[in-house]
C-alpha cells in the first residue's frame, strides 16, 4: 500500500499554529492513515486516458441528431416482420381498437359527491381541509420573537449550523488578533447603517458567539 | 511541482496546439493527480470514493481546459473543481444511503477502521469523524492547512477569502475537532 504524499509550503508555521490550539493535533500531522493501491498513481493515467479518448467534445449533446441523419441519409426502412409461430383469431387486429375502447369506458352511472357513501365524503373533506393548511402555511406570517423563544437551543442550534455559513458570520466580523483567536462582533465598515440596523434587531451575538466560537 | 513535471505554462502550450493536446492532458494528470487524490481522499475518506472522484475531475477538466483563462493557477483552477466534485460526490452519497448525517458520522470511524486502505488507530478515526463533522468551507480551510500546509496567502486567492477569516475559520475548526475528539477518546473503553 502506498501512502500519503504531502505538499507543504508552510509546513513549519501550520505545524507551530496547530501547536499552539491543540498539541495533540500537531503530534498527528506527521501520521498519515490513508493509503493506495500499490501501483495506483501509475495505472491512474492509462484509465483516465481511456475514458477522454475517443470521446469528442460535446460529442453527447449532438448524438440524437448526427443518428437520425444517419437514419435519413442511408434512407433505413423497418425490416419485414419476422416470420413467427403463433397465431390470432381472424379478424382479431381489426376489431381491437373498439374492443379496447369498450374497456375503456366507465362501468357504472355517475353519482355525484352529496350522494355518494361517508368513505368518498370523508377523503373529500379531508382534502378541503389540505388546502386549507397550505394557504394558512403559506400565508401565515414570520415566526414571532416569542415564538422564536419558546424554541429549544438545539433545535436553533440545528437551524444555525444548515442554514448559515461560517464565512456568511465572517462577513459580519472583525478579527483583532486572528492568530491568537481573538476577536469582536464588529460589524465591517462597508455595510450600509439601515443593514446594520437590521442585523442588530435580528442577531443575538452572545447566542452567535456561544453556538459557533 | 512533483519532480521531472513540466511547469504550467508549458502544458498549456502544449495543449493549445491539436498534434500535442493529449500529451498534454496525460503531462497534466501526471503533474496534479497526487496532489488532487489526497485532497479528495481527505474529504471523502474512502479510496474507491476518491478514485470514482478523480477520474470524474480529470474527465472533466479534459472537456474545460479550453475555458482556461490564466486568471489564477492552474492547481487553483483544478482544486476548485476536484472540491465541488467530491462534495457533490458527498451529497449524492448522503440522498442514496438515505440516513440522517449524523447516522453517517457516527459510523464513519468504525467504517473506517474496517477499511483496507486505512492504517490508522482510534484516535486517527475519531479525528476523520470529526472533520466530518465541520461546515464544507470551514474543513476546506482546515483541510489544506493541516494537510497540504498551504500559506494563508495563496488559501485567499483560492478560496476568496481574506487572511483574517481564514485564519480564524482555522481556529474554530481545530478548536471543533479538540472537542469532539477529547470527547470521543474519554468514552472509549480503556
Amino acid at each position: 500500500m502506498e501512502r500519503n504524499r504531502t505538499y507543504r509550503n508552510d509546513w513549519d508555521a501550520a505545524k507551530a499554529e496547530t501547536e499552539q490550539l491543540f498539541p495533540w493535533l500537531a503530534k498527528r500531522m506527521e501520521h498519515r492513515p490513508f493509503g493506495v493501491p500499490d501501483g495506483y498513481f501509475e495505472q491512474l493515467p492509462g484509465q483516465i486516458q481511456k475514458r477522454v479518448s475517443g470521446i469528442p467534445e460535446g460529442y453527447f449533446e449532438d448524438l440524437p441528431g448526427r443518428v437520425m441523419h444517419r437514419i435519413k441519409e442511408k434512407n433505413y426502412q423497418l425490416p419485414e416482420q419476422a416470420p413467427h409461430p403463433y397465431q390470432v383469431p381472424k379478424g382479431y387486429f381489426d376489431q381491437l381498437p373498439q374492443q379496447v375502447a369498450v374497456a375503456k369506458a366507465p362501468s357504472g352511472r355517475v353519482v355525484p359527491l352529496y350522494q355518494r357513501g361517508w368513505v368518498q365524503l370523508s377523503v373529500a373533506a379531508a382534502l378541503i381541509a389540505g388546502i386549507i393548511a397550505t394557504i394558512f402555511l403559506l400565508t401565515r406570517p414570520a415566526l414571532t420573537e416569542r415564538q422564536l423563544a419558546k424554541m429549544d437551543e438545539t433545535a436553533l442550534r440545528d437551524y444555525v449550523q444548515e442554514n448559515i455559513e461560517d464565512y456568511e458570520l465572517y462577513q459580519l466580523i472583525e478579527y483583532t488578533d486572528p492568530e491568537n483567536g481573538e476577536y469582536e462582533f464588529t460589524i465591517l465598515p462597508e455595510m450600509s447603517d439601515s443593514t446594520l440596523q437590521d442585523i442588530e434587531k435580528d442577531i443575538d451575538v452572545t447566542l452567535l458567539e456561544d453556538l459557533w466560537l | 511541482m512533483p519532480p521531472n513535471q513540466l511547469p504550467d505554462s508549458e502544458i498549456l502550450a502544449l495543449h493549445g496546439d491539436p498534434s500535442t493536446r493529449e500529451r498534454a492532458f496525460e503531462l497534466l494528470v501526471r503533474t496534479y493527480q497526487e496532489r488532487l487524490y489526497w485532497h479528495i481522499r481527505n474529504l471523502v475518506h474512502f479510496h474507491e470514493d476518491a478514485d470514482d472522484v478523480i477520474q470524474n475531475v480529470f474527465v472533466k477538466v479534459w472537456h474545460k481546459l479550453d475555458q482556461f483563462r490564466g486568471d489564477s493557477q492552474l492547481y487553483t483552477w483544478l482544486y476548485r473543481i476536484a472540491t465541488n466534485e467530491a462534495l457533490s460526490h458527498l451529497q449524492q452519497q448522503k440522498r442514496r444511503q438515505s440516513v440522517s448525517i449524523d447516522h453517517e458520522d457516527y459510523n464513519l470511524a468504525e467504517q473506517l477502521k474496517a477499511d483496507t486502505y486505512f492504517d490508522g488507530d482510534d484516535a486517527d478515526a475519531y479525528l476523520q469523524e470529526a472533520i466530518s463533522h465541520l461546515p464544507d468551507k470551514q474543513k476546506e480551510v482546515f483541510l489544506l492547512r493541516y494537510y497540504e500546509g498551504i500559506k494563508y496567502e495563496d488559501m485567499s486567492e483560492m478560496l476568496a477569502t481574506s487572511v483574517g477569516a481564514l485564519k480564524a475559520s482555522y481556529h474554530h475548526a481545530v478548536k471543533k475537532i479538540e472537542t469532539f475528539v477529547t470527547g470521543r477518546l474519554n468514552q472509549a473503553p480503556e
